[in-house]
């Protein structure tokens, strides 16, 4: 019986941990923490209003998750040629912070990424800069360092195809990709 | 007349049996000013007979030593054994070469005779095995006989047995290929199905090595320029990238953010010691090697924008070379004297070159967007990637921004590095 629980706890771990490590774009729709609803015990009317709360309160859970999820995705993007933070980024990367405090157990991949022009290997050293920078300011703002690891793509994985500012302005950027919580 | 006739025969009989060595080398040590016409002679027969002919000419003309004269003289092909001299003086052939190509069974054999025109007579005869076309050493075989020719009439090696490694870019991945010098028989070097990218060749030509994330991190990796399987050769944490092999081939210059930001390092190859020559905290990449090996030349944004650099092998007395736009990715020419690297110029990015030692530069490109030049080994060719037909394709030029010629077709190729020689 515990064996068997185990394995479903386990099964069910694996699922949201695949689920959240494929997810880019979009939160799973997982519930909360991969927790299995117990069934309910009685048939009284107190039971259902318990069993309804309950659900109530993991739904709104698993809302907030989505939520944080989401902002912790929000892209953050540069300036030609730059890695300093713009007003708008130290924004978004505050609100990341705050979901990573409201859920200490995500921890995340910083994606830093160039337009195409300029060399490769300028590139690839440009966007590591991009992902360190946010990561430096997560850590400023008490982010566990920890919890978070970079990576450069440099040109190599545009958001848009495309030779122009419109195209380029939206490769210039961070993505952030949520590895497990 | 008689009596010039008769010196000039002197001439001919004093000199001839000196031909084929140094005195009449065609003494190109620097850049090529002057070049001597040599025609090809029809080799009539197999399509293999034909190949030969048509490759010898493109190779010849390619290495900038000759004019090789195009279409055929009112040739009068007499019963007489050797070729009909005094036709091919009136159009100032100087060399000719003529040859016969005949199947051996397992493959095909090429007599190939080289003829001084104004002595009348063959100067250098050598036979050459060729494999059956579609076997891979095909091509690679005939261009051996073009730079046979061109060592015994100029002293100097050829290139016509290099081949020019890239990244071609499909579906979001960067593999490695390789490709002959003259836009064929290009192969796949690796099948990693990730990003690899800016490769390099060893300096015996046996290996290419490259930067790779298909350990997740981008690591250096090197395979058989062959294709085959890839091993690791330095995976730091962080960015392992922008490889360059020392003329010696026993150091390897190379970026590593392992301490923080993008910098130069040299790996000793053999005995896997790391020495670190940059430290600002600008972005340092794209090390090349100066030919005698004390020098690198190196790209940095430590001033604001990324501009070219050079230093001590040791990491010494560092000093930027050019002060004009935005520049990257530095090549430092095989003789030595000039710098190629890719600036800024009004918004789009040209093949510059600059002498070594500072100084004014010239732009060899002006259509499209030009990027990561590479010399050939005898430092007369560059090859670069160019969007100037949309996609970003390889191409080849003289080193003074003349000829040039398109290497790769369809767009999604970049970072062309050219081999060392490759032949025997």
């Amino acid at each position: 019986m515990l064996g068997r629980r185990l394995t479903l706890l386990m099964v069910t771990a694996l699922a949201l941990g695949v689920a959240a490590g494929c997810s880019r774009k979009q939160p799973p729709a997982t519930d909360d923490r991969g927790r299995v609803e117990p069934p309910p015990v009685t048939d009284t009317a107190d039971a259902d209003a318990d069993a309804e709360a309950r659900r109530r309160a993991e739904e709104e859970a698993r809302l907030a998750r989505e939520r944080a999820y989401g902002s912790i995705q929000d892209m953050i993007y540069f300036d030609f040629d730059r890695s300093d933070l713009s007003e708008e980024a130290r924004q978004t990367l505050q609100m990341k912070a705050e979901a990573l405090r409201q859920f200490p157990d995500i921890r995340i991949r910083i994606e830093g990424h160039a337009d195409e022009r300029g060399t490769v290997e300028y590139n690839l050293a440009l966007g590591e800069r991009r992902a360190d920078a946010a990561r430096a300011y997560l850590v400023d703002l008490g982010i566990d360092p920890d919890r978070m690891t970079t990576i450069s793509y440099g040109e190599e994985r545009p958001a848009v195809e495309g030779q122009n500012e419109a195209a380029w302005s939206q490769n210039r950027r961070d993505e952030f990709v949520i590895l497990g919580g | 007349m008689k009596i010039a006739l008769v010196i000039v025969s002197l001439l001919a009989a004093t000199v001839a049996p000196a031909l084929a060595q140094e005195e009449v080398r065609l003494g190109i040590r620097g850049y090529v000013d002057e070049k001597v016409n040599i025609a090809i002679d029809e080799m009539p027969g197999s399509p293999v007979a034909q190949t030969v002919a048509e490759v010898l000419a493109f190779d010849l003309d390619y290495s900038l030593r000759f004019n090789v004269l195009e279409g055929q003289p009112g040739v009068v092909r007499s019963a007489s054994p050797g070729p009909d001299y005094e036709s091919w003086a009136i159009f100032g052939t100087e060399y000719l070469v003529t040859g016969a190509v005949a199947s051996t069974g397992a493959g095909f054999r090429a007599d190939i005779d080289i003829h001084h025109v104004p002595f009348q007579r063959s100067i250098s005869r050598k036979s050459y095995s060729i494999p059956d076309p579609g076997s891979p050493g095909h091509r690679m075989a005939i261009h051996e006989i073009s730079n046979a020719i061109i060592r015994e009439l100029t002293g100097e090696d050829g290139i016509a047995d290099t081949r020019i490694a890239f990244a071609s870019r499909r579906r979001g991945d960067k593999e490695i290929y390789a490709i002959d010098y003259d836009g064929h028989g290009s192969y796949r070097v690796t099948s990693l199905d990730t990003i690899s990218m800016t490769p390099d060749w060893s300096r015996d030509g046996a290996r290419i090595c490259f930067t790779t994330f298909v350990s997740g991190d981008p690591d250096l990796y090197c395979a058989p320029a062959g294709g085959g399987r890839s091993q690791p050769l330095s995976t730091n944490r962080g960015l392992d990238m922008a490889p360059s092999i020392s003329p010696d081939g026993r150091r390897l210059a190379l970026t590593l953010t392992k301490d923080g930001n993008a910098e130069i390092y040299v790996l000793d190859v053999g005995g896997r010691s790391l020495r670190r020559l940059t430290y600002n905290l600008g972005i340092d990449t794209a090390p090349s090697w100066s030919p005698n090996g004390r020098q690198i030349v190196f790209e940095s944004d430590r001033g604001g924008v990324a501009q070219i650099y050079a230093m001590d092998a040791e990491g010494a007395n560092v000093r930027q070379l050019a002060y004009g736009g935005e520049a990257h990715s530095p090549a430092w020419s095989p003789q030595g004297d000039r710098i190629a690297f890719v600036e800024r110029v009004g918004g789009r990015f040209q093949i510059v070159t600059i002498p070594a030692d500072g100084g004014s530069g010239t732009v060899l490109t002006s259509t499209g967007d030009n990027e990561d030049p590479s010399w050939s080994p005898d430092g007369l060719h560059i090859a670069f990637s160019s969007t100037r037909g949309g996609g970003s394709d390889i191409y080849t030029m003289d080193w003074d921004g003349g000829n040039i010629r398109q290497v790769t077709r369809g767009g999604g190729y970049q970072s062309p590095t050219w081999s060392p020689k490759l032949g025997r």
